[in-house]
């Protein structure tokens, strides 16, 4: 993408607003331009315009609008100079006596000279872009650049970095009458020459460098010599940024915007784009870790829907929207983080208007990197090391288990059922030395005892395990110190006719969840070619293979049965086979987790992606560009799973299955832009383009399972071969679905710059999507920002500790379509809630359909409305940048489709837009550079705070969606949303301490309506009568907190000292709270979904009457009193500070033919700071729903400990 | 103007035409359908079954137990006659907290399963009224066919509305016309609109049905002398009956009529048989897997009456129910003089506490020969799985007691025959294809004597009675098991040949045989509402339960009058619509 669209000047395309010197405007020159605009505007949409100077144009096509009355020759020039791209060479002894006239009107630059010079005893002839007019029968003559060189200075030398490599395609300006500028070639060298003496500015500046400014006097025919040496560390205000469909230089950005650079993700042991982020950018929060190469959640400038929050990812151009339209796939299986140039986060309407529908969320603009002119440059990039978990949860002892389970019984007054494992005929459980696992039941006995014979051992119908009293620490078992490692080797270049870039990566991350990994190879191609002058072709691609296992985070996934599951379990039976529970209630009521992973070695995810663009752009015109581009996604996935027959844990165990399946979706998009670009009398910028897109996404999934495969192991595990096995016959099944969205937008956008100082942008969208109803499928959508460069003001440029100062505002509408296809219609299924066997045949049924889901003719898109005041401003040489913004982000009319009343079926609701809410926020970036000496640091902190608040539900005040769903069937909610709360809200009884004695009963609200009464109160939770009622009910239910934190923040320090780096970032949230009600799967003896099996040591600090400051209430199965009803009991501080990265480097210097070596250490996670007691703060899944809750699926963080090298020459 | 100019427009111009206006319109995709594909008699044909196939109760939010068709969760372990069974444990994600707050009489409005009856009971009027917007928009249907299809539709909206309605009581209607689902009132009493609906059935319905599962105009007719019944319109009711019992016929037109044998209710080879109102029609097939299997009843049946099941643990007959099959001298229930009933003032023998391999004598004494076809006991055979070895086959005893569930439980050689069991991949073990009768004859013919009682003739209701016993001791015995040297049962059984000394004591003998003849068919507790003496017989029956082994489940329960009758509305329901009314207590 480097060359897509090339950092340039911005010219005009509307001439009316560009009036030349003389204050005459002219249309002329511009009318065949505009033609064409409006030819390409109706005929396709359109595209953006930027244009290129530079480009070979003839004199003769060239035209200028002139008009001279009796004025010097030089100032004719200056005219053709300020309309052209051409520059004039001459020597002012043989010009200045000329003065000329011509009659006002429209020519061709070679037309205009010849009647310029027609009564001089000048000639011209052209050079390049340089029109050199000289006295032909001059001595010096012979060299027409001679004659040039003479007049006026000359300034060259060599620009190059502190290691003394040239800096390619550094850029040098020189400020004062006019601009006038070159850039660096492949050896860092430069030369400007025809420097009408003065006194200049002279400024030089590149990517990822500290901008150097000087001050330089040139007097007539003088030769400079000029070296630079750039500084790393760059400028932030310097920076290119990728904005909508084109880029722009970060000072001219009039919207929010967070850049993160190939430094600062080189510095990062991470292994997907999320954990790139996390720390490094304001307004831009990434929560969870579900495992290896899951994806974490971002948001950018908190929750906008209660759908979809991801945001858009445009990876060199290529839109992909995650986690939508039933596609698995998530970034980290595109991409390689090795492979990115910069990262950039869009975060105001201005800026993620012209993304429309998809970039509502918020935008993260990749750019990957590209060859850079010079020789073939080849770099390898690896680290090696081990991760282990940050924290996991501790567990009792069987007895400990055994004895809580048999008083909790007792609690209750009820007899102790599990006689027949336990023996209680001494008052107290004695462990069993062997469990049977029948059909019938589950026993425990004593060794001899007949019935633990292993001659009656049979997997399927009874298995026998010796019971471990010392206990089984599953989480141990489960989770064990894993390796990962990294590679990645590139090869670069570039000619001035073409560029390329190979990246080849492979990543192989170990989890520390026992068989499960992420296995990477990945290949990036990206090259460009200039075809043409007039025409540039390229493609980026990238193909990725990853194979994947690992754990969802559904309500009973391995994680969660794990904290249910009995310690006196052991891992094998006695014949060796992994042990199953028999999902017993006795022994954890879940399935064995370890066993399942056992077998999720053969259980296996795989990914492919093609992800890739391809475009060809055209510069027909001076100025105007033409672009098509399709971009394509396919992503494959394939899955196999093989259950084993020991791993069917409820005894009996019909039969071993294998299920194969995979999902295919193609999205292709096609894109065609117009743009133009013009700057007039040095002073208008103007650029303008216009675009159509269209887009098709298609998806498909099918899968089937068939079991009783004889003779199992891995190469007879296919669908094929099925029923070979001597076992129940088994039934083979299918399955399969699909889905397909079409888009076609409208787009265009102006952005003008007066003087550098005024910034004015303008942004229109009209999106079209196939998922509305076709009254509403199209919305329009605009946005506007202006700008205002206070530093270039004369005012203020006797400040001179400010470098650069902006301040600028936005406003803008984007649209959102995100939610399922079709849905807006009257949707009737047939699968099987449908067929009845109204023939009554026992053995066959009649199709029938049945309302599938509801209709909402009239949907339609959502809004996403924001404003955006901020300022961005470098001081002290640049030393220290500013970056602040305050936003205002309101979603309106949100698409959701809230819980239809029961008494409408059992149909999907209808969605509906139904639903307001605001974030209000600020965000703060400081970046600070300097150095002591010879030991260089730069630091950065950023600063967020973000408010949500619910502003209208469907008109009603008192209306609200319920969220936090929790239970088997999950009937319990612990949030809501409503007016005037934050989204997804805690919500529930307060929770007021524990009943100690009868009158503490007695005295209390009544609690019959939570099954705790004056007979089996004793040691329950006592809730808050907060209306005083004397009742406890549903009235007495209140918001109990906001999930969101009150501010995020992230400290960057790298210090730099001779060969040795440095570098450390530290990472947290401040007062966010998590609803921690994972602490039901094993403090309490009748949670929703507890067994009788797991324990956490918590669950033995239970209320009894001789310990009555417990923290947990009486041990107790009387499931009658529920003490789990949703309350302030489970809510805890979510804050957190981590150090999450600590990097030491040391570069070897000087060794020959290397250009680079240097080797690190870094600890990841090293060290957390957090009072949060389950096994990590980060708990969102990414379900807006789901905010804060604690659900004891999350697969726990891991801290990492790594050596690597990055190797260059 | 230069060459490429031309060029890059040509290709602007053609890439563009390639966009038609079209491109947006994107129909939905895999098994989804729009409904404008309905208006048409094939596609209200198809409705019409996806209308019929909710009387399964599984929906798409079904929680199997929770909605079950069958009722039994509401109607049979909150009647005395039947414990929850099972472990006790909670926790099992299919043996929820709930099923057993409902056995105690401790539901909440909270409780999962009482939003999930509701939703499932108005997903079957919201399927019907599906029916009824499709007929109407039909384009190649007659105006004759057109009423068929909408009669058929209101007769099973009747019925779901009915279903609820003495579930709650206080129950929204809801016809094709509702749209609006947030401000319903469930204040007005809706029996006359659910006998609309089954009268529109009865006036309209086909006499002989195509197919063997359809309703026909009788059951509309029965169903509307049910509803008599819960309202007391017993004259009516009385006259309603008598039109049936001449002249109504079952939907294949076969004269209503008992079965010879008993168990033919409850068998895979004798469905819809002339005795069937109307049956949910439940199979075990591929293409509704399982979904029309009788989930709603799976794992009821005893655990270790097949090796593959393996829920089995619930739904287990109370020993209250099983001293009700005991007969006296004459092969009578044992009510005194007075009507009351003596059967439980002391345990039938039974082997609570004692293991399988432990040799136990069972009952001795003259017990109801239906006994057996209600209730596996120890020593008896089980349908044809063998003889019951008692504990064995109970999950926990103290928890459920001795005794496992028989009714609707499939045969071994029906499992074997593919009726039944483990279907696939799925853990679905204790699929049944056996039909659930919502209402057979022998219920009619005992609607009828309740009539005769209240608004006729009790010599006639007497006759009604001896009608449904003389099948009984006519028809079909369990083989007993002799094996042990003494017979396992001693079958005795007789008719009331003499006149009912009063109308209580008439009273009494209705209500009984109602117990033995349809007891565990999900209609009990709604029949001790109706009586009015749900509050009394539950009372007594949990005093006396607490001295009976299992009763640490049921200690701490108490009928509560005014409020226990009906369930609460469930809370959520509320919620979404909040101009519904709580019932009184909760």
């Amino acid at each position: 993408m480097e060359f897509l669209f090339p950092q340039r000047e911005i010219a005009c395309p509307f001439p009316a607003v560009c009036p030349e010197p003389g204050g005459v405007p002219h249309y002329k020159g511009w009318i065949m331009k505009l033609t064409c605009l409006l030819v390409a505007i109706g005929c396709t949409g359109l595209q953006l315009l930027m244009a290129n100077t530079g480009k070979s144009q003839e004199l003769n096509e060239v035209r200028v609008s002139l008009e001279c009355r009796n004025e010097p020759l030089r100032g004719a020039f200056t005219k053709i100079e300020q309309q052209t791209d051409f520059r004039f060479a001459y020597s002012r002894k043989q010009v200045d006596n000329y003065s000329v006239t011509l009659s006002r009107g429209n020519y061709t630059v070679e037309k205009a000279m010849e009647l310029l010079l027609a009564n001089t005893h000048l000639v011209f002839r052209r050079l390049n872009n340089k029109i050199i007019v000289y006295m032909p029968d001059d001595p010096a003559a012979g060299g027409a650049e001679g004659a040039a060189e003479q007049s006026g200075g000359t300034i060259h030398g060599k620009i190059t970095n502190d290691k003394d490599e040239p800096v390619v395609g550094a850029s040098l300006m020189l400020k004062g009458a006019g601009p006038k500028g070159t850039g660096a070639g492949t050896d860092g060298g430069y030369s400007l020459t025809g420097i009408a003496p003065g006194k200049y500015q002279l400024q030089v500046s590149a990517i990822g460098y500290q901008n150097i400014v000087r001050d330089v006097t040139i007097t007539e025919g003088q030769t400079l010599e000029l070296n630079f040496q750039l500084k790393a560390g760059g400028n932030a205000l310097n920076e290119v940024v990728v904005t909508g469909y084109s880029r722009q230089n970060k000072r001219d950005v009039t919207g929010a915007a967070s850049t993160v650079s190939a430094a600062a993700i080189a510095e990062s042991p991470v292994t997907t784009v999320e954990s790139v982020l996390q720390g490094r950018v304001s307004g831009v929060t990434v929560d969870g870790q579900g495992g290896p190469g899951n994806s974490q959640t971002i948001r950018i400038r908190g929750v906008s829907t209660l759908g979809n929050n991801d945001p858009l990812y445009v990876i060199d151009g290529v839109q992909i929207r995650m986690g939508t339209g039933s596609t698995s796939q998530n970034i980290s299986n595109l991409l390689n983080p090795g492979e990115i140039e910069s990262i950039t986060i869009l975060k105001d309407p201005s800026l993620i208007a012209l993304y429309g529908s998809e970039g509502s969320n918020g935008v993260v603009v990749i750019t990957t990197k590209t060859g850079k002119i010079g020789a073939p440059r080849f770099e390898y990039n690896a680290y090696i090391g081990w991760q282990d978990p940050r924290k996991l949860p501790s567990t009792i002892t069987p007895q400990q288990q055994a004895n809580a389970l048999f008083g909790s019984f007792r609690n209750a007054n009820m007899a102790f059922p599990y006689q027949n494992f336990y023996d209680t005929s001494s008052g107290t459980p004695v462990l069993p030395d062997y469990i049977i696992e029948g059909s019938v039941t589950n026993l425990g006995v004593k060794t001899g005892d007949p019935r633990a014979d292993a001659s009656l051992y049979d997997n399927a119908t009874y298995r026998i395990l010796q019971a471990n009293k010392a206990g089984t620490n599953w989480w141990k078992a489960m989770f064990k110190s894993a390796m990962t490692e990294n590679h990645q080797l590139s090869l670069s270049g570039a000619t001035d006719k073409s560029n390329y870039a190979i990246t080849m990566g492979y990543l192989d991350d170990k989890g520390i969840l026992l068989n499960s990994y992420f296995k990477r190879l990945s290949l990036r191609v990206n090259t460009q070619f200039k075809v043409k002058p007039w025409l540039r072709i390229g493609e980026n691609v990238e193909l990725s293979y990853t194979t994947q296992s690992t754990v969802n985070r559904n309500a009973t996934n391995e994680i969660a049965s794990l904290y249910m599951l009995s310690p006196l379990m052991p891992k094998y039976d006695i014949a060796g086979n992994l042990a199953g529970t028999n999902k017993a209630l006795i022994l954890g009521n879940t399935g064995n987790p370890y066993t399942s992973r056992v077998n999720a070695n053969s259980n296996k995810n795989y990914n492919q992606s093609i992800v890739g663009t391809a475009y060809a752009e055209a510069e027909p015109i001076k100025g105007l560009v033409y672009t098509n581009q399709i971009g394509f996604q396919f992503f494959p996935n394939e899955y196999h799973s093989y259950t084993p027959v020991e791993n069917q844990e409820p005894i009996p165990a019909p039969t071993n299955i294998v299920y194969e399946g995979g999902s295919y979706s193609t999205d292709w998009r096609w894109l065609n832009k117009l743009s133009y670009t013009l700057t007039l009398a040095e002073i208008h910028k103007i650029s303008a383009f216009v675009g159509y897109e269209a887009r098709e996404f298609n998806y498909r999934s099918y899968g089937g399972t068939t079991g009783n495969i004889g003779f199992p192991s891995a190469n007879t595990q296919y669908l094929g071969n099925g029923n070979t096995g001597s076992g129940a016959p088994y039934v083979p099944t299918v399955s399969g679905g699909g889905d397909k969205v079409t888009n076609a937008s409208y787009f265009g956008n102006v952005t003008y710059s007066l003087m550098d100082k005024y910034l004015l942008t303008g942004t229109f969208r009209r999106d079209g999507s196939s998922k509305f109803g076709p009254a509403r499928q199209y919305g329009n959508f605009a946005a506007g920002s202006v700008g205002w460069r206070l530093s270039s003001e004369q005012f203020m440029q006797n400040i001179g500790w400010i470098s650069d100062l902006k301040v600028r505002a936005s406003y803008g509408a984007v649209g959102n379509d995100a939610y399922c296809s079709g849905c807006y219609l009257a949707i009737l299924s047939g699968n099987n809630f449908g067929p009845y066997d109204l023939g009554g045949t026992n053995t066959s049924s009649l199709s029938g359909y049945y309302p599938y889901q509801l209709p909402n003719a009239a949907l339609h898109w959502e809004a996403g409305h924001s404003t955006n005041i901020g300022f961005d401003a470098a001081v002290f040489n640049n030393s220290l940048t500013v970056n602040f913004n305050w936003f205002n982000k309101e979603t309106h009319g949100l698409i959701y489709a809230p819980p239809s009343s029961g008494t409408a079926g059992s149909a999907l609701p209808a969605y509906e837009n139904i639903m307001n809410f605001t974030n209000k926020g600020i965000e703060l970036e400081l970046g600070y550079t300097n150095h002591i000496g010879k030991l260089r640091y730069d630091m950065a902190f950023n600063i967020s705070t973000y408010k949500n608040r619910v502003n209208f539900i469907n008109g009603l005040d008192s209306a609200f969606i319920q969220g936090g769903q929790f239970g088997s069937n999950g009937a319990t909610y612990l949030s809501r949303s409503t007016v005037g709360k934050a989204v997804s809200s805690f919500y529930g009884y307060e929770y007021e301490g524990l009943f100690q004695n009868a009158s503490d009963l007695a005295n209390h609200a009544d609690e019959s309506s939570l099954g705790i009464t004056a007979a089996n109160g004793l040691g329950h939770v006592k809730y808050k009568d907060l209306n005083k009622d004397g009742v406890i009910d549903a009235h007495d239910e209140t918001y109990l907190g906001d999930p969101n934190p009150k501010f995020s923040y992230g400290f960057n320090l790298n210090v730099y000292y001779k060969n040795f780096d440095i570098g450390i970032l530290l990472q947290g949230v401040y007062g966010s709270k998590i609803f921690n009600y994972a602490r039901t799967l094993s403090q309490f003896p009748n949670g929703a979904v507890t067994g009788q099996g797991g324990l956490s040591p918590a669950a033995l600090d239970t209320w009894t009457p001789t310990n009555p400051n417990a923290k947990l209430p009486i041990f107790s199965q009387d499931l009658s009193a529920n003490d789990l009803s949703p309350s302030s009991f489970f809510i805890e501080s979510g804050s957190y500070m981590r150090v999450k990265n600590l990097q030491l480097g040391y570069t070897i210097p000087n060794l020959k033919g290397v250009r680079r070596l240097r080797v690190y250490v870094q600890a990841y996670n090293l060290i957390t700071f957090t009072h949060y007691s389950g096994i990590d703060p980060e708990v969102n899944d990414g379900d807006p729903h789901n905010l804060g809750i604690d659900y004891g699926t999350a697969y726990p963080m891991t801290k990492k400990y790594l050596l690597g090298v990055n190797l260059g020459f | 103007m230069k060459k490429s100019f031309y060029i890059c427009l040509v290709l602007m111009v053609l890439l563009f035409g390639a966009c038609k206006k079209s491109f947006l319109e994107v129909a939905p995709q895999g098994n989804q359908v729009t409904l404008e594909k309905f208006y048409n008699k094939a596609g209200v044909q198809q409705l019409l079954i996806g209308a019929y196939h909710d009387l399964t109760g599984i929906d798409v939010k079904s929680t199997w137990w929770g909605t079950s068709g069958t009722n039994w969760v509401y109607g049979d372990i909150t009647s005395g006659d039947t414990y929850l069974g099972g472990t006790g444990g909670n926790g099992n994600p299919h043996q929820s907290p709930d099923a057993l707050n409902i056995a105690n009489f401790k539901t909440l409005s909270t409780t999962n399963f009482l939003d999930d009856k509701w939703t499932a009971d108005y997903d079957g009027v919201a399927r019907a009224n599906t029916v009824i917007i499709a007929a109407g928009k039909a384009t190649d249907m007659t105006d004759a066919q057109k009423e068929e299809a909408v009669a058929e539709a209101r007769f099973l909206r009747g019925h779901f509305h009915f279903d609820a309605k003495k579930m709650w009581n206080n129950v929204p209607y809801v016809d094709e016309t509702v749209t609006n689902f947030s401000k319903l009132s469930n204040t007005e009493d809706i029996w006359p609109q659910i006998e609309a609906d089954l009268r529109f059935g009865f006036d309209h319905m086909l006499e002989t049905q195509p197919l063997a599962g359809q309703a026909n105009k009788w059951a509309a007719a029965c169903y509307i002398a049910k509803c008599y019944l819960f309202e007391q319109k017993f004259a009516a009711a009385k006259a309603l009956l008598d039109t049936i019992i001449a002249n109504g016929k079952n939907s294949q037109g076969v004269k209503y009529a008992l079965m010879p044998c008993y168990h033919d209710n409850f068998d895979v080879g004798t469905e819809n048989n002339s005795e069937s109102v109307l049956q949910t029609n439940f199979s075990v097939d591929i293409t509704s897997l399982p979904n029309n299997a009788n989930l709603g009843e799976t794992g009821v049946s005893p655990v270790g009456t097949a090796a593959d099941v393996t829920y089995g643990y619930w739904k287990q007959p109370s020993f209250n129910l099983v001293n009700a099959f005991k007969t006296d001298v004459n092969g009578l229930p044992m009510l005194d003089a007075s009507g009351s009933d003596t059967s439980n003032v002391s345990n039938m023998k039974n082997d609570m506490g004692v293991t399988s391999v432990t040799p136990f004598v069972p009952y001795q004494g003259t017990v109801d020969p239906r006994l057996d076809w209600s209730v596996g006991r120890r020593g008896v055979p089980y349908l044809d799985w063998g003889v019951d070895p008692g504990a064995d086959w109970v999950a926990s005893q103290p928890f459920g007691g001795p005794y496992v569930n028989i009714k609707n439980m499939f045969r071994q050689s029906e499992q074997d025959a593919g009726f039944g069991g483990i279907i696939s991949a799925y853990y679905y073990v204790g699929n049944s294809a056996v039909n659930y009768n919502i209402i057979r004859y022998a219920d009619v013919l005992l609607w009828a004597a309740e009539a005769e009682i209240e608004a006729g003739s009790p010599d006639q209701a007497r006759t009604y009675v001896n009608m449904v016993r003389n099948r009984a001791l006519t028809g079909c015995t369990v083989d007993v098991d002799n094996s042990s040297g003494s017979p396992s049962a001693n079958y005795f059984m007789g008719l009331y040949n003499t006149p009912w000394a009063s109308k209580d004591v008439a009273r009494s003998a209705v209500r009984m045989e109602r117990r033995l003849e349809l007891s565990q068919e999900g209609h009990r507790f709604f029949d001790l509402v109706r009586w009015g003496i749900a509050d009394t017989y539950l009372n007594a029956f949990l005093t006396t339960e607490k001295t009976r082994g299992v009763g640490s489940i049921l200690s701490t329960a108490t009928f509560k009058k005014g409020q226990h009758e009906y369930f609460p509305i469930p809370l959520q329901e509320i919620i979404l619509d909040p101009s519904l009314k709580q019932n009184p207590g909760y």
